[in-house]
């Protein structure tokens, strides 16, 4: 086809596809007339039985401007396509070039979610309606609900338009619709219906409008024309088109572009942001009622550092095997302080989970001895009982066996209240007892954060155990706490480099030990 | 020639043989599906186009350039990969999902933060709205159905504007219908944005239905290779009976 010309024309054609969705909103009769009018030249509507027509009147040239409904982004989106797009229409009181398919359902309906849909009767426009058919398939098809299987649904009722469709479920012909938000706001606005009448229970993305178009290849000067006298129209004339009256027609390339910024949000929402300043104004204020003085800290108390760390060294390890045997105290403190804890845990922990506990008041009781021994610090407790029971390892085992014990109940009660309970339903369908199901399902479930728990516990009650021989409970940190007193600073750094030392190996062990079993 | 794949062998330490001499070409543009059960090499096959396999012998060819360690940064600028369980960063939503396909061209400290360029942010967009998910762009993706977590998978692989997509297995973790949606979406979108397209398949009928050409697997061989209008499934049970291979899923009103 050779380049078009204005001069070669007499007359120019649009041919109309027909509307699937609204037939009787496609009115472009004031559209050319205007642009006849401006043009100079007869624009005449031709509207075709189907879209092939159309398509066929454009490209065989036939025809110079269109319109091809929803097809036309379809057809449009190839780039041997003869017709570009150069506007879309804006419908009235709408800010946007897009309408969306919409289901709606009676307000006393019980159907809530797009899933309840299926064995209902629907109300369903042709196959070559958007947002009548074309788009609620593809919005089911997500929800596993296959339209083109009449199975999927009790009903379904072949409507014409969307008017019939709102119509028939609010009258009660039908359950659901998919219909035209323009349809259903014009019809809202004219009164048609009454918004409490129905529900939206869901509704699609954003379906552009269907664009007019021109042909690729039409002369420049007159495309240029054209498209600034349509999108100016609706400054002169009431603009309409498919959908009846237009609020305006602008630019689809245009308006796609903002539609799409208009998605656009800032990385950080301002939630972030305001959380992100509280934390630094309240760490601020803690700062400066505390009177952290960094500067100071690195100039005087460095100077203070350095005299002691010089004052502790060399380590004096003159009585190493003295302080070996309280190193294994402290040890054997804490492996019997764990072992007491996880004894006790291992009632009181079923006891405070949600899922296995018999009744509410003894869960209740379990969780509040949990929290109580949670909240007395160790070394409370072995200040106490030093004075009860004496010096010695004993204070130092009861403290820490006690005081874990709230944590390890809790930390226990946690992963039985996380296990899949599906296999212990399936063990239970077969006749097994409680405890049955207890022990072969929340048992082999919960071993591996069992066994990660107590190596943690044991960790920290070894760190613990040296400090509690400060209070008299016996262990390495009775030793510490009298080599300070006499500032007998070489063996302070002694023991320091021992429990270091012990420490670093029972790390060593525990993360071996969780390698092979979790 | 996109792509050009010649005596292509890979043995794993385990001494599993995964590709015996696999040969292949695949025309710009093209849809094709590797068709294969577990086991046969087409996973193998695929990962070694992008790098992700070292195969130990053979040589693979993109846009007659020889695929080594020096070329592999190239290609993977122009590759983008789908995979059976999605790979979504679940606690992330699905706009920031698709914009870790842009990381290896962005700001190194900015992306650190969070922090994108307009431009990069239309882009992704641009992709969601492609896979119609644009209005679940702030969405979480652990929020999001199967289907519409693929669709995100598929979002993220295209934003590079690649020229090479490889697909592994990607509708395996969804039900038949949803499938379905998820194929018409690759085979839309390759014919929109002009992509190739290899996609591994082990459902015969997904494979007659969607490809433009299906190239079958078996064993680390290339036992069939044919554009689809020439298949049928009674054609491509009998090579696969043949081969002695089973897992391939035919449609159970044919058996």
């Amino acid at each position: 086809m050779s380049s078009s010309n204005l001069k070669f024309f007499n007359s120019l054609i649009m041919a109309v596809a027909p509307g699937g969705d609204n037939l009787e909103g496609l009115d472009f009769q004031q559209l050319t007339s205007y642009l006849s009018d401006k043009i100079g030249i007869p624009v005449k509507l031709k509207y075709c039985k189907d879209y092939n027509e159309a398509m066929t009147m454009l490209s065989d040239g036939t025809a110079q401007i269109g319109w091809l409904g929803a097809y036309a982004y379809q057809k449009l989106e190839s780039d041997n396509s003869p017709v570009v797009a150069f506007a879309v229409g804006v419908p009235k009181g709408k800010n946007v070039p897009f309408y969306r398919s919409k289901f709606i359902v009676r307000s006393d309906s019980n159907i809530q979610i797009l899933e309840d849909v299926r064995n209902k009767t629907i109300a369903l426009g042709d196959v070559y309606s958007t947002s009548g058919y074309e788009v609620p398939r593809r919005e089911l098809l997500e929800v596993g609900i296959n339209l083109q299987n009449e199975g999927s649904f009790k009903a379904i009722i072949n409507v014409a338009n969307h008017d019939e469709a709102i119509r028939s479920v609010i009258e009660g012909t039908a359950d659901v619709a998919p219909v035209s938000s323009i349809n259903l706001e014009l019809m809202i606005a004219n009164r048609t219906i009454n918004t409490k009448d129905f529900r939206i229970i869901h509704q699609s993305p954003n379906i552009p409008g269907a664009p007019l178009v021109y042909l690729r290849n039409l002369e420049p000067n007159l495309k240029e024309q054209i498209k600034s006298l349509v999108l100016d129209a609706h400054n002169h004339i009431d603009v309409s088109g498919y959908g009846g009256h237009m609020d305006r027609y602008v630019d689809p390339v245009e308006s796609h572009r903002e539609y799409i910024e208009s998605y656009l949000r800032p990385q950080w929402t301002w939630r972030t942001i305001i959380g992100i300043l509280a934390f630094i104004v309240i760490y601020t204020l803690i700062a400066i009622d505390l009177e952290v003085d960094i500067a100071q800290l690195l100039s005087d108390s460095f100077l203070y550092m350095k005299d002691i760390l010089g004052r502790m060294w060399p380590p004096d390890f003159s009585n190493f095997s003295h302080l070996m045997l309280a190193m294994l105290e402290t040890v054997e403190i804490a492996m019997l302080g764990t072992l007491l804890a996880i004894t006790l845990s291992i009632p009181i922990g079923l006891l405070s989970a949600r899922n296995i506990a018999p009744n509410y008041p003894i869960y209740l009781i379990a969780r509040t001895i949990t929290v109580f021994f949670r909240a007395i610090p160790e070394f409370i407790m072995a200040m106490i009982l030093v004075i009860a029971i004496g010096f010695g390892a004993m204070p130092g085992v009861i403290a820490l066996g006690f005081h874990t014990m709230g944590f390890l109940a809790k930390f226990y009660a946690e992963s039985i209240e996380h296990v899949n309970e599906e296999p212990m339903k399936a063990i239970e369908s077969m006749g097994a007892s409680k405890w049955q199901v207890i022990a072969f399902s929340v048992v082999p479930q919960v071993i591996p954060s069992f066994i990660g728990n107590n190596l943690y516990i044991l960790d920290r009650n070894i760190r613990m155990a040296t400090m509690l021989g400060i209070v008299g409970a016996g262990g390495i940190g009775y030793e510490l706490q009298s080599s300070f007193r006499m500032f007998e600073y070489p063996r302070v750094s002694a023991i320091i480099i021992v429990i270091f030392l012990t420490i670093f190996v029972i790390d060593m062990l525990s993360s071996y030990i969780r390698s092979k079993v979790l | 020639m996109i792509l050009e794949i010649k005596g292509l062998r890979k043995t794993f330490d385990d001494g599993t043989k995964a590709l015996q001499g696999v040969d292949l070409s695949v025309k710009l543009g093209e849809f094709v599906v590797i068709l294969g059960s577990s086991g046969s090499g087409k996973t193998t096959l695929l990962r070694s186009i992008n790098g992700l396999v070292n195969p130990e012998a053979g040589e693979i060819k993109f846009f007659d350039r020889v695929i080594s360690s020096a070329t592999l940064p190239d290609l993977r600028k122009e590759t983008g990969m789908v995979f059976q369980d999605f790979n979504l960063v679940n606690n992330l939503s699905s706009l920031n999902n698709v914009l870790t396909g842009l990381l290896d061209s962005s700001n190194s400290f900015m992306s650190m933060l969070y922090l994108f360029s307009r431009e990069q942010k239309i882009q992704a967009l641009k992709c969601l709205e492609m896979v119609g998910l644009l209005d679940k762009a702030y969405s979480r993706v652990d929020k999001l159905s199967g289907g519409q977590k693929q669709r995100v998978g598929i979002a993220r692989a295209i934003i590079k504007n690649p020229t090479l997509l490889l697909a592994d297995e990607p509708v395996a973790s969804l039900d038949p219908m949803i499938s379905g949606s998820i194929m018409t979406l690759l085979r839309n979108i390759g014919h929109k944005i002009g992509l190739t397209v290899i996609c591994n398949l082990h459902q015969v009928d997904i494979a007659l239905k969607y490809s433009d050409r299906i190239v079958g697997l078996s064993g680390g061989r290339i036992v069939l290779d044919a554009p689809t209008k020439d298949l049928d499934e009674e054609y491509i049970r009998k090579i696969y009976q043949g081969h002695g291979s089973s897992g391939l899923f035919f449609n159970e009103d044919d058996t």
